[in-house]
């Protein structure tokens, strides 16, 4: 529709802005359907906007970290951020996914089915524990104790005061033989013979109740291995650092953990009196054992390594479990949320809804009070509206932005900041024309004023949703990011499509010219005695302003 | 419709004007009265927390009618849990078909078997929510950081941009006003204070000075050179930019509360509860108190503390002195009928008084003349 009979050439190309904003958004939309291609048919469309848990029904559980020693730093929490992830896929969810937010949190979001049970599991602190190996190779049993049984057995376990063991006569039973214990542990070590042998060595992981001052039945995942343990010798607190190596020599990975304090010299203790030997001691992670080592030499240092079979990967998640484990970091249940699907969708239409009933009533009021130039304003909102989804799309692919309910509300309060950019627009076009000029130096004229009025009041905007983002935690982050996205997108419209198709528009005898419903008329601007394609006749001094 | 537009031109050219800087003791005595208003009803009422807050569970059922009987059946279920610690819930419902309970804090296994007693009694599908009483506050003191942090960035962003603290200052205070506005609505309808509510009274911060910062960017501009100008004072200057952006001020703020509104119908009539109506109301007043403290508190208390200047107060002491020399020889400018002797004698021309009639701008020459 745009016609320009005659072309300026100090007046800036709209045409051009206008195909290269239009060529961008295409690109955009092209992006999304390429990566769509990509995709397999069992993930979800990247047409789909990804939905929060709100929406989209789901469990969500927030996790407090607190440091018993020390703070909680990035470090920590990233590493407890893996092994509950570890921990949550482990359990057999799907997509679980976790993430850490804020300084100290970390936040588990399972969607589709609902597992509160899951609750409990991943509050616990990952423990490390070193425990004499004092009966391994055993095989996995294919048919579980009975629970009766099984119960039976732990409370003879429990019945025992393990605490009385000194750690020589745990060194004992491991060199000589469980009989070697005082008679009163026998009947317990019976018990634990029982258990083992009826011991199915899950590799999905194990499902024991590790607790530190008592001896332990469990397995090696990784070869089946299942293992009778002595009480603990080590904790994991003793452990200072866990570090990967590479051995060059032998081509070999390996992982290097200093001990510190009583545990370097319980360590001493053990390897010496395991070298040399078949002997092993076992590092055991929340009732697994992850790994049973030999000790090829005593170890005064609190320095060992720990090897076999390690390869990069593997060796990096060993050290970081040990670190883990090791690091005084507990999870306090924060909030656990439940949200059945239907209900979730509830929300999302009734934000929707509303959503929609506020984009008319806007265009109903621009309409209404800008008459063509409303016309505008809905191009202008429908065009920041497709961008809006488009970059919801990718973020969501790219960042993993998640679209919740304050999200959506977030762009709904951005309908109105949006809209306002125009009106100030306007409302400088037609200040100009009351001033004097013709309509289509007006437009230029009044663009230069109102983009900075409209950069700066945006710019306003962008640093409440930047802070906003960057302190606040939950809903609230989600809201800010949808605020910024939009405020941006806001700038980037009014810039390279409102303006343009204005400046256009102006060119055009619809507009140009004042048609009566073109909401730029002489009467309707409140002008009286000229077009509005003409300059004020009573302007001796152009268009000077007072303030220039 | 075009009597508005001509209503617009008016304003733009300073035919008609309402004089909201003289005025300001009369705004400051009615903003002063609302504010002591709502932070008693916070001091006495307190904010209605939600269970954010508090610590608790919600449970959220899905039923065939959402009425007070299956409400009652409801709340038979959680009595008959045979949970102790559950007792006595809140209850409301939501939409049509939705329940929402709220008890005290429960473990998963307690929770559970509220469920389970809940679809018992009828609930086709529910939802549990075990929120740890830390929550909410976690929530409002990253918040408060937020906000304290966003106020200093936004008073050297103001007094960079517009290289005047004055504003910065007049800025924040309109945007305190709006603030315990909104706490005090709060407080006194017991709307459910959550996380949402919070984000809400967040967005408030940067929609309130955004709509500021446009009033305060025409009233630089009319007041560029105001120094060397002898015709008009800063005052002025400044009720004309606010009468030259009142029409945008008014087109904004409906926009912008257009969306808000139909979020608070949504929340209010679809839903009933939840977060967004939580988010709207906050929103809505918020919007409200924005628009207003940027035309009736920011800009004139900016204006206030500006003509304190005594390069500013000179100037305005030039301007009198030459209307009052000018009416004495009989030179008014104002039309016949108005009480032109009355503001002679005024420190402030903004007086109560119809502004003097201009010349066009393209008439009245530089500053200087």
């Amino acid at each position: 529709m745009a016609k320009s009979p005659q072309r300026s050439s100090s007046l800036p190309r709209p045409k051009r802005t206008l195909t290269l904003f239009l060529v961008v958004l295409l690109a955009l939309y092209a992006l999304v359907a390429l990566i769509n291609l990509g995709t397999d048919k069992g993930e979800d469309s990247a047409w789909q906007p990804r939905l929060g848990l709100d929406l989209e029904g789901g469990t969500r559980i927030s996790l407090q970290a607190k440091a018993t020693e020390g703070d909680v730093t990035k470090d920590k929490l990233d590493q407890a951020r893996n092994i509950i992830d570890q921990r949550v896929n482990a359990t057999g969810v799907t997509e679980a996914e976790v993430t850490t937010q804020g300084n100290d949190q970390v936040i588990i979001e399972i969607p589709g089915e609902r597992k509160a049970g899951i609750v409990d599991e991943v509050g616990k602190t990952a423990q490390l524990r070193f425990r004499l190996l004092w009966a391994g190779n055993l095989p996995s049993a294919t048919k579980p104790l009975a629970a009766k049984d099984a119960a039976a057995q732990q409370k003879i376990i429990d019945g025992i005061d393990w605490s009385k063991l000194t750690l020589d006569q745990m060194i004992q039973a491991e060199l000589q033989g469980v009989q070697t214990l005082p008679k009163a542990y026998q009947a317990g070590i019976a018990a634990l013979q029982k258990e083992a042998a009826g011991f199915v060595c899950n590799p999905e992981g194990v499902d024991v109740d590790d607790v530190a001052g008592k001896p332990l039945v469990t397995c090696d995942t990784s070869n089946g291995e299942v293992q009778i343990l002595s009480p603990t010798v080590i904790p994991g607190s003793d452990i200072k650092s866990a570090e990967p190596q590479y051995d060059a020599q032998r081509a070999e990975w390996s992982v290097r953990i200093e001990l510190k304090g009583e545990g370097k010299s319980a360590f001493k203790t053990v390897t010496t009196a395991l070298t040399p030997g078949q002997n092993r001691f076992a590092i055991v992670l929340d009732g697994e054992t992850i790994t049973a080592p030999a000790s090829q030499a005593p170890i005064n240092n609190g320095v060992s390594q720990i090897t076999g079979g390690f390869n990069a990967d593997s060796a990096k998640a060993l050290s970081n479990q040990l670190k883990f484990g090791a690091l005084p970091l507990t999870f306090a249940v924060n909030g656990s949320e439940e949200i059945g699907p239907s209900l979730a969708g509830t929300q999302l239409d009734a934000g929707l809804v509303a959503g929609v009933i506020g984009l008319l009533l806007v265009i109903v009021y621009c309409l209404f009070y800008y008459r063509g130039l409303g016309l505008v304003i809905i191009g202008s909102l429908a065009v920041a509206s497709a961008l809006t989804y488009v970059m919801v799309l990718l973020l969501g692919k790219g960042v993993g932005f998640t679209l919740t309910l304050p999200g959506i509300a977030g762009l709904i309060v951005a309908i109105g900041i949006t809209a306002d950019s125009f009106i100030v627009f306007f409302e400088r076009i037609r200040d100009e024309v009351r001033d004097g000029k013709s309509l289509r130096l007006a437009v230029e004229a009044g663009w230069v004023r109102a983009r900075g009025t409209i950069l700066a009041a945006d710019a306003v905007s962008i640093i409440a949703a930047i802070t906003l983002f960057i302190f606040a935690i939950g809903v609230v982050r989600g809201f800010a990011f949808a605020l910024g996205l939009t405020t941006l997108i806001d700038v980037f419209v009014v810039f390279f499509f409102t303006k343009p198709l204005v400046s256009l528009l102006a060119r055009t005898k619809f507009f140009g010219q004042g048609h009566k419903l073109s909401g730029l008329d002489a009467s309707h601007l409140g002008i009286t005695g000229r077009k509005v394609t003409e300059i004020a006749r009573t302007q001796p001094n152009k268009a000077e302003k007072v303030s220039r | 419709m075009s009597r508005i537009s001509t209503f617009g031109h008016n304003l733009y050219e300073g035919r008609v004007s309402f004089d909201f800087i003289g005025r300001r003791k009369l705004f400051y005595a009615i903003s002063a009265a609302i504010v002591v208003v709502a932070a008693l009803a916070f001091m006495v009422r307190g904010f209605n927390y939600g269970v954010e807050f508090k610590g608790g569970v919600e449970f959220t059922a899905k039923v065939a009618v959402a009425d007070v009987q299956s409400s009652d059946a409801m709340i038979q279920a959680v009595e008959d849990a045979g949970v102790p610690d559950a007792g006595d819930p809140t209850v409301q419902t939501s939409g049509n078909d939705t329940i929402r309970i709220q008890t005290r804090a429960l473990t998963q296994d307690e929770a559970t078997q509220v469920t389970d007693s809940l679809k018992k009694a009828g609930a086709t599908e529910v939802s549990q929510n075990l929120i740890g009483p830390t929550y909410g506050k976690q929530v409002a003191t990253k918040a408060l950081t937020g906000l304290i942090v966003f106020l200093l960035i936004v008073v050297v962003f103001i007094w960079a941009y517009f290289r005047e603290w004055r504003m910065s200052v007049a800025g924040i205070v309109a945007l305190i006003h709006d603030l315990v506005i909104t706490a005090g609505v709060y407080a006194l309808s017991g709307f459910e204070v959550t996380p949402a509510t919070v984000t809400g009274l967040l967005t408030i911060l940067g929609f309130s000075l955004y709509d500021t910062v446009v009033v305060f960017d025409k009233v630089r501009e009319n007041t560029k050179g105001i120094l060397t100008s002898t015709t008009r004072t800063y005052a002025e200057q400044a009720n004309l930019a606010l009468n030259q952006t009142l029409v945008r001020s008014i087109n904004t703020s409906i926009t912008a509360l257009l969306p808000v509104a139909a979020l608070l119908f949504a929340g209010v009539f679809i839903l009933g509860t939840g977060p967004l109506k939580d988010l709207a109301l906050a929103l809505f007043v918020g919007m409200l108190a924005g628009a207003y403290s940027s035309i009736f508190i920011a800009t004139p208390l900016a204006s206030q503390l500006k003509e304190r200047e005594p390069a500013i107060k000179a100037q305005a002491a030039r301007v009198m002195a030459r209307r009052a020399k000018e009416a004495r020889e009989g030179e008014t400018p104002v039309p016949a009928g108005a009480p032109a002797p009355a503001r002679t004698v005024r420190p402030s021309a903004a007086a109560k008084r119809a502004q003097p009639s201009r010349k066009p701008r393209s008439q009245r020459g530089k500053g200087g003349s």
